[in-house]
């Protein structure tokens, strides 16, 4: 880990780890390639009548062939900024991502998640912060505003959890995973026949999403504490309800939240 | 670190204009987001229609108020009918209900999963303002009786007949269903 008041490799850290979870996540819709064809299940979406972005990209650009293209070519290009060391070439590479993170965002709506929302925010991010030349006070509002985006994300979800009825109560909870396309009936079963268990998971699920954000206050041993839980929280996610993006994605988050809790150190009394 | 920040202090006064203009960007970005998330009522119907999915952080959304507890619920319903026999069962392929989505073929893959799900709750959502025969809705659903004829095969011989049915949360079943297709079963998952 690069130290924590340096901005820009910082930011090529987040770049990297939201890069992995990419060439995963291109790999494994690539493999589906039969269904991106026409009529198929994830088929071209842009003739919805819904308006917007999807209506200004040419059809045969979200159809088949050109929607494997871009996985493949978003896969590859992730990968060069793994594992490439440094240079210019990242920029382009990066540059190159956020568009493909673009055209995957309203493309690939049937199968989007919050964590790809996530993705679209850091690229933006790396892609401006890491330009060669720039200021150090754009690479740190670059920094800064992955570092929001991350904490508001905990932050409202712990606080929506808490405001609903249903996840209070651990019933959503048992819900999901008896019954979602993340589901594992398993755990679900054992949960909905425990409401006690499935209701103090719910909670501390909740209330540690909405404290998050004061980990940032704390001493480095509570920080380290805090972003451990945070990815065992995310791999348990990608383990138990399929969901490995978000893993990666706020993983790469976490250089962002190193750096202002660095700052807020420095400030501190 | 604190002399970083204090040196950050001059260098924002001097930040060329076009790096005035991303950090503008970003701040703005940011903004969206957050202000997207208070949802204040007219403020977030706004957001909604110039995010499309897009360019906000999208946390809850699958909370936000779903106009779809209005629709009820819904089924696909299908049956195979040889030409000898004059009525077949019905049988549910797909239900769709509120908060969550079941399709009675499990999907172990993940993607094929949650565009399962997220068809039929844009179905679901679709309903809450529109009927079945909406051409975006029965588009959906016909997307979504291809897949689900492609995994549970019509046997040879006979014509599949697939409806969407929407139930209310009375209970009372007016109406209020519509054919998806009728075809032959040779030609079912083509």
């Amino acid at each position: 880990m690069p130290p924590a008041n340096d901005a820009f490799e910082l930011l090529r850290w987040a770049a990297r780890i939201c890069c992995a979870g990419i060439v995963l996540q291109s790999l494994e819709l690539a493999s589906l390639w039969p269904e991106l064809r026409p009529r198929r299940l994830l088929g071209r979406p842009g003739d919805e009548g819904e308006g917007g972005f999807a209506q200004q990209v040419p059809p045969r650009a979200q159809g088949f062939p050109a929607s494997l293209f871009v996985l493949l070519g978003r896969a590859g290009a992730g990968l060069g900024v793994v594992l490439l060391a440094g240079g210019e070439a990242i920029n382009a590479l990066l540059a190159a991502l956020l568009l493909c993170q673009v055209y995957f965002n309203f493309r690939f709506r049937l199968v989007l998640t919050n964590a790809d929302h996530l993705n679209l925010a850091i690229l933006a991010a790396a892609t401006v912060g890491t330009l060669p030349g720039v200021s150090p006070a754009l690479r740190i509002a670059a920094l800064g505003f992955v570092a929001f985006q991350a904490v508001l994300a905990y932050a409202a979800s712990g606080i929506e959890k808490l405001r609903a009825g249903h996840w209070r109560a651990g019933a959503r909870l048992v819900q999901i995973l008896q019954d979602s396309s993340h589901r594992f009936p398993r755990l679900g079963n054992r949960l909905a026949a425990r409401p006690g268990w499935a209701r103090a998971a719910s909670w501390a699920v909740a209330v540690g999403e909405v404290l998050f954000p004061l980990g940032l206050l704390l001493p480095p041993a509570g920080f380290f504490a805090v972003i451990a839980a945070g990815l065992l929280f995310h791999a348990a996610l990608a383990v138990i309800m399929g969901l490995p993006m978000f893993f990666w994605s706020f993983a790469a988050t976490y250089p962002a939240l190193y750096f202002f809790h660095g700052y807020f150190a420095s400030i501190r009394p | 670190m604190g002399a970083v920040f204090a040196t950050l202090q001059s260098s924002y006064k001097r930040m060329p204009f076009f790096e005035i203009c991303l950090t503008a960007l970003l701040a703005l970005w940011a903004l969206g987001s957050g202000l997207y998330l208070l949802r204040v009522p007219r403020l977030h119907r706004w957001l909604v229609r110039m995010n499309r999915g897009l360019w906000f952080v999208d946390w809850g959304v699958f909370l936000a108020s779903d106009p779809s507890k209005r629709a009820g619920t819904f089924e696909l319903v299908f049956r195979d009918r040889r030409p000898d026999e004059r009525e077949a069962p019905w049988r549910t392929a797909a239900t769709g209900h509120c908060w969550s989505w079941r399709a009675s073929v499990w999907l172990p893959e993940r993607y094929r999963a949650a565009a399962i799900q997220n068809l039929g709750r844009r179905i679901k959502l679709r309903l809450a303002r529109t009927s079945p025969a909406s051409p975006l809705v029965s588009r959906d659903a016909r997307r979504l009786g291809d897949y689900l004829a492609r995994l549970c095969p019509a046997p040879a011989g006979t014509m599949r007949e697939v409806r969407l049915v929407r139930r209310f949360p009375s209970g009372v079943v007016p109406d209020d269903e519509v054919l998806i297709f009728s075809r032959p079963a040779h030609a079912a998952g083509e």
